[in-house]
């Protein structure tokens, strides 16, 4: 059964990144209804986007989570939790500051 | 290109950045060709202690970066220059992203002022392979090349790993600048699935448990943790393609690989057993058959590195993630399984393989069952695709993941020889070997002039059927034995072809010439190249067809035999 369901994220203004997520979207099979762009800040967009399709969103979810250019992501509709900051972005962290340092 | 007088004596060219971050992430090799756009990376790199492995196609060097990394578990690295350069590596960047492979790739691009004008050598490489990367960037500003190349690496073997590619303009790269760190925005996401708990009791529930085993298993690098587990909990295992080595394979509980050309006893165990406990794999189709079929009875607990696939095309019970080591031991229990256990030994004892093919054509199983026997724990094979992948997977014995490299996901023709040249760049003390066939040693033919430019004592075996013989089998088994553009009878001498190559080469026709060719393949100092011309109408078997269940494997009644 189809269903239609809003995506809202917040991604970063880097190169490539609007046609990075809007490909995801559309290679996992989900058909792209609406789309809004606004920035968010200095660094960032908010997205808000509806898909239909006959697949589960919440997979799709799972993989607009996965890109690197791809801070938040919830159902707009749910109110799905952030991905969780893991200990390798710590260690991203400290391995820039002491770069910085040296 | 390093003409221009630096503004301040920290600045460098873009191209020193890239090859300074290159060397402080401990990169020693790198496999490419030089072009236009990449050539102030070529200038920078006479100065620079990275060896560099000159390819004579763009796709080897992607392909040999692949290799690279797989053995050595590094990041491989290649590079090429724009426009057709860039192109050509694409289908390396797909074949490392298809099978998670931790690979960075530098490409070359017209300058920044001319992007966008359909500059000489100009493509949009960046957009190209976008749904084949992991991550990428077109670098905009020299001060940025050294923090994106770092963060490139982080991201390229962080996690679930995977190519990453960095666009260079060659203003960027011949550029001076002092770098600037970028801001560390992007999270290196990863997500923790922790059921260890839920997990627990399934397995105390289960009266059938089977493990599922994929490539993420070595590649979190818990070979021995789940050797571990197998020799605690005493629990049957499946393997697929890119997992093969990783189940000690003299374990009467190691039921082989599953799937299309799988074995009857792993494939049966599979629908029968009530708990699937898949480790670092995600039901890839030529593993599972028809997925609404697999595994009808099972619970399942999924352990992956990838929440993205957790659920993907199964439901699961549990969901764990790729900490192997932390928790297998934690999971440890006894199971009062016997009858299971013995009735999984039972299978795997009724259907072993078979080596007594009638006539004296060479029977490929055999020569790479032999092969495998001769070469022993130091040699590492590495396969092409078609029937004679199919064949490695199933009669080549190795007993080690990283022993065995094949194109798992994409299934790329032409893999086999520059992945066997990286695997011996990451292993120089091992045995290489490259098993091919006559349609994907042509994929790739010329990187023998890279065997013989840096003597590389790589192995080539080309079993040679005269056909393309998968697709003739599809052909003669599910298109009513009309054949369509498979027939390869007019092959060059191929002996003659690696000799030309400058690469000492042997033909073998008949069966009772096998054990002297593999004596002559193991005990070859350089490179060697054995040409094996196999019998025609050898198919691979089992098989079962595509759609079709697991339990329904060609040769093999399901429901009679159990």
């Amino acid at each position: 059964m189809t269903m239609k369901r809003k995506i809202e994220c917040e991604i970063a203004q880097a190169e490539g990144s609007l046609i990075r997520v809007l490909g995801v979207v559309e290679r996992r099979g989900y058909k792209l209804q609406g789309l809004s762009v606004m920035p968010a800040g200095p660094d960032s967009y908010r997205l808000s986007f509806s898909v239909e399709s006959v697949r589960d969103v919440s997979m799709l979810v799972k993989q607009l989570e996965r890109l690197f250019d791809v801070f938040t992501v919830q159902l707009a509709d749910a109110g799905r939790q952030q991905p969780r900051q893991s200990v390798e972005l710590q260690q991203m962290q400290s391995f820039q500051a002491s770069w910085l340092a040296s | 290109m390093d003409g221009n007088q630096p503004q301040s004596p920290l600045s460098k060219s873009g191209a020193r950045w890239l090859l300074d971050a290159l060397r402080d992430e401990g990169c020693e090799l790198l496999f490419g060709y030089p072009g236009g756009a990449i050539m102030p990376v070529y200038d920078a790199l006479v100065d620079y202690p990275i060896k560099h492995i000159l390819v004579r196609h763009e796709q080897g060097a992607a392909l040999a970066a692949d290799g690279y990394a797989r053995v050595s578990g590094k990041v491989g690295v290649c590079m090429a220059t724009s426009g057709p350069g860039a192109t050509n590596l694409l289908t390396g960047i797909a074949n490392a992203f298809m099978d998670s492979v931790p690979m960075l790739v530098i490409t070359g691009q017209v300058a920044t002022n001319v992007m966008g004008t359909d500059a000489f050598q100009e493509v949009d490489i960046f957009g190209m392979s976008m749904p084949v990367v992991k991550h990428s960037y077109i670098v905009r500003r020299t001060e940025d090349v050294y923090a994106v190349v770092r963060e490139a690496f982080a991201i390229a073997r962080s996690g679930k790993p995977g190519p990453v590619l960095v666009d260079l303009p060659k203003d960027i790269t011949a550029g001076h600048a002092v770098a600037r760190a970028m801001r560390v925005e992007h999270a290196i996401k990863h997500d923790q699935c922790d059921q260890i708990k839920a997990a627990k009791a399934l397995l105390a529930a289960a009266r059938k448990p089977l493990l599922y085993v994929g490539g993420g298993v070595a590649m979190a690098g818990a070979e021995a943790e789940l050797r571990a587990f197998m020799q605690t909990m005493r629990i049957p295992a499946v393997w697929t393609l890119k997992a093969k080595g990783t189940v000690d394979c003299r374990d009467p509980l190691d039921l082989g690989m599953l799937g299309m050309h799988g074995t009857p006893a792993a494939n049966f165990a599979v629908q029968e057993c009530d708990l699937l406990m898949v480790l670092g794999a995600r039901f890839d189709d030529r593993a599972t058959g028809k997925i609404s079929t697999f595994a009808l009875h099972a619970k399942v607990i999924h352990c992956d590195i990838d929440a993205a696939e957790i659920g993907k095309l199964r439901a699961v019970d549990a969901a764990l993630d790729e900490r192997f080591a932390e928790y297998l031991p934690e999971l440890a229990q006894d199971l009062a399984i016997d009858a299971w256990r013995g009735h999984c030994a039972q299978m795997k004892a009724r259907y072993p393989e078979r080596y007594d093919a009638p006539g004296d054509k060479v029977f490929a199983p055999e020569l790479l069952r032999k092969l495998s026997l001769a070469g022993g724990d130091k040699t590492i094979v590495c396969s092409d695709v078609g029937q004679h992948q199919m064949w490695v997977a199933q009669h080549y014995q190795v007993n080690r993941a990283s022993a065995h490299l094949s194109s798992g996901g994409l299934g790329t023709m032409g893999f086999g020889l520059p992945a066997a040249i990286g695997a011996h760049f990451a292993e120089p003390d091992s045995c290489v070997i490259c098993v091919s066939g006559d349609g994907g040693i042509m994929m790739n033919i010329q990187e023998l002039a890279t065997l013989n430019r840096y003597g590389i004592p790589v192995k080539v075996i080309v079993l040679d059927n005269s056909r393309l013989g998968m697709v003739k089998q599809w052909q003669e088994l599910f298109f009513g034995e009309r054949y369509s553009e498979v027939d390869l009878s007019d092959n060059p001498d191929f002996a003659v072809l690696a000799r030309a190559f400058g690469i000492p080469a042997i033909t073998v026709e008949r069966r009772d010439q096998v054990d002297g060719a593999i004596q002559q393949i193991l005990q070859s100092d350089g490179p060697f190249f054995c040409h094996v011309k196999i019998d025609p109408q050898a198919n691979v078997w089992p098989l079962v067809p595509p759609g079709k269940s697991n339990a329904e494997m060609m040769g093999y009644d399901y429901e009679t035999e159990n």
